[in-house]
């Protein structure tokens, strides 16, 4: 397929922690079409940030490892590739905004060099010209003050403006697939309206493909054509956003539905799911949501469910759902 | 039943900023800035906003742990503003705090049994048995297994930590519990079950809340009335009921326009708001929001829009409705 942008199959991620080592996302499988927004989302250690920084082959190793699968962009696979050439592709191909603007800026550069030295690093512009870029950039994030902005450190700016600065650090080589990994938890609501509006105006300019990584199920249902679910390191649900939404499969994305407060209407008590996730290190033989899960059956205790497709393009890993 | 508990009167909380070697005062930042309202006995009362606009530390400045610039914080009968420090230390039993932070808030040397009886012995409530029955009371009441007495704070998760700082603050049985985003940093499956929880306690023991979140879909399933600031003012005061429904205040509707419905069918109608909020140690001289707000006119600039009561249980604080 020509769209086809980032394909995914079957990765595993281990991670080592003193002598035992276990898995944290296990053999997961997504494709991310031109001009679309993935969406994956899930609780705290269920391995979502894992499986982004495995695409960037961000993985520290020693303790963490990609033990299987395949990861290919545009057809290359990228866990073959040599540093070198992963170089090319990172930050200028594939690009990624990560959570925490407060980290993940350097204290000691100004804002303009650190955006001028991706730019410088991607392109054969030269210097004045990736300034002009990068004040470009900075402006398309809908920052007022740009030229001010380039010559300030990191730390004369609120989390907002370190974010948006973040984003257009992101965008600066214009890629092609943009991995967002919680790109507005840290931010006010009013803020993450504007970086939302932003990245959707950004997709419907430059046909970028988007993987979303969040926890917020109100940002998922506004930006994404799709929806990934992960519990405890697998997929267990996967649909199009509406399907998503409207019919949930899994006990656990019902759950998660049910248990978020609405605006709309109001409940005297919100529903919640019972027990904690596990932590990556406990083995669970059969579904690993059993504990937690309310229509738990017999079967669920002994046999692993696979994924099954219950419709076209909406799978499910639930024995509640084999014939 | 319409008796308040705490009533809140122009609370000012500055600090001030200093420079220089002789660590000179150059200003002051204005993190609550003549800020008013009233809890009434058993009710929920919700402060929203974004970050840094002062609602942590009026949080804080209710319970005395931050000393107000002025103002008076009335606390049944006693203004916590003007008492004397061992009256205060008494009343602190009354009055109790559960803070956002739930890894933090733990002292990581203490046991479960040590973080929960330090309370007790702090205010010398009970000898040893009785207070291990407290205790172990407390911890049925906040979903605690009684195995956890010995085990430390690092062992559980966050949502365990949260219902340990719960049970701590409510084992000196206070009458109002003043939590500072309590639930914001959980996942929303755990978020669920402490809120659960807040509701169950809070009818078990007719507590008060104070509740400070900026999230505003909590607010609403929690909260009878709330306040929303912005840059350490009031900028709406009412009933959640008429708040949600009819946002007076255009910083109240473009903050419920922003929240993403978790709805793929419901687009809704944004209010995009321009601009940076203002430092508090500078805000504009009129209303602190006419930097960023869509409506303003010209008084706005100049003159501070002063808080009018539209209807019952219901103001705000802006020159369109004057």
């Amino acid at each position: 397929m020509q769209d086809m942008m980032l394909e995914v199959k079957g990765l595993t991620v281990q991670f080592r922690n003193e002598d035992k080592e276990y898995s944290v996302v296990k053999g997961i499988s997504f494709h991310v079409k031109k001009g679309e927004t993935l969406g994956l989302v899930g609780e705290s250690g269920c391995g979502k940030s894992v499986t982004s920084l495995s695409i960037m082959r961000l993985i520290p190793t020693p303790p963490g490892k990609i033990v299987s699968g395949e990861i290919r962009y545009k057809g290359v696979d990228l866990l073959s590739l040599k540093e070198k050439e992963m170089n090319k592709i990172r930050g200028n191909e594939i690009s990624m905004i990560f959570q925490e603007p407060m980290t993940s800026l350097t204290p000691v550069f100004t804002i303009g060099r650190q955006l001028d030295e991706v730019i410088l690093l991607h392109t054969d512009l030269t210097k004045k010209q990736a300034k002009e870029r990068s004040i470009e950039m900075l402006k398309l994030v809908g920052i007022s003050r740009a030229e001010q902005i380039y010559a300030s450190y990191p730390h004369e700016l609120s989390g907002g403006m370190r974010q948006r600065v973040m984003i257009a650090i992101g965008l600066a080589c214009h890629p092609q697939m943009l991995i967002a990994d919680e790109p507005t938890t840290a931010l006010d609501v009013t803020i993450q309206a504007q970086i939302l509006d932003l990245m959707r105006e950004l997709k419907e300019k430059t046909q970028t493909a988007i993987l979303l990584v969040t926890h917020d199920l109100g940002v998922v249902a506004e930006m994404c054509d799709r929806v990934i679910v992960m519990y405890a390191g697998e997929i267990v649900e996967e649909a199009d956003v509406d399907t998503l939404f409207h019919n949930p499969k899994h006990p656990y994305t019902r759950g998660l539905l049910e248990s978020i407060p609405n605006l709309e209407e109001k409940k005297r008590r919100l529903f919640s799911i019972a027990g904690q996730v596990p932590t990556p290190d406990t083995v669970i033989p059969g579904c690993r949501f059993r504990d937690r899960c309310p229509d738990a059956i017999a079967r669920c205790e002994q046999e692993h469910p696979e994924l099954l497709e219950l419709e076209q393009s909406h799978t499910c890993r639930c024995w509640l759902y084999a014939e | 039943m319409t008796e308040s508990l705490l009533e809140v009167h122009n609370l000012k909380v500055h600090f001030p900023v200093k420079k220089g070697i002789f660590q000179r005062t150059q200003g002051f930042v204005r993190a609550v800035d003549d800020v008013s309202f009233e809890i009434t006995r058993g009710e929920t009362f919700g402060l929203v906003g974004e970050s840094g606009c002062g609602k942590s530390t009026t949080g804080r400045a209710v319970l005395n742990l931050i000393k107000p610039t002025s103002g008076q914080v009335w606390f049944g009968r006693e203004d916590l503003a003007t008492i004397s420090p061992p009256q205060m230390r008494e009343k602190r039993k009354d009055m109790q705090m559960v803070f956002q932070d739930p890894y933090a808030s733990l002292n990581p040397r203490f046991t479960i049994e040590q973080i929960l009886e330090e309370p007790l012995k702090a205010h010398q409530i009970g000898d040893s048995g009785q207070r291990q029955r407290m205790i172990a009371d407390m911890m049925d009441v906040c979903g605690l297994n009684r195995s956890y007495l010995k085990r430390y704070a690092h062992e559980f998760s966050g949502g365990q930590r949260q219902r340990i700082c719960i049970a701590r603050a409510l084992i000196l049985k206070p009458q109002l519990i003043v939590a500072d985003e309590p639930v914001s940093a959980l996942d929303v499956s755990i978020q669920s079950q402490i809120l659960n929880l807040l509701q169950d306690i809070q009818e078990e023991f007719g507590l008060t809340y104070l509740f400070i979140s900026h999230d505003l879909a909590v607010v609403k399933h929690l909260c009878n009335r709330l306040g929303v600031m912005y840059l350490g003012r009031m900028a709406e005061l009412g009933t959640a009921e008429k708040i949600y429904a009819k946002p007076l205040h255009p910083y109240t509707q473009s903050l419920l326009s922003a929240i993403p419905a978790a709805d793929p069918r419901r687009k809704k109608e944004r209010i995009l708001l321009r601009g940076e909020v203002p430092s508090p140690s500078n805000p504009p001289a009129g209303c602190a929001f006419v930097t960023r707000c869509p409506k303003a006119e010209a008084i706005c600039k100049e003159v501070r829009p002063t808080m009018i009561q539209l209807e019952e249980d219901h103001g705000v604080a802006c020159h369109l409705y004057t």
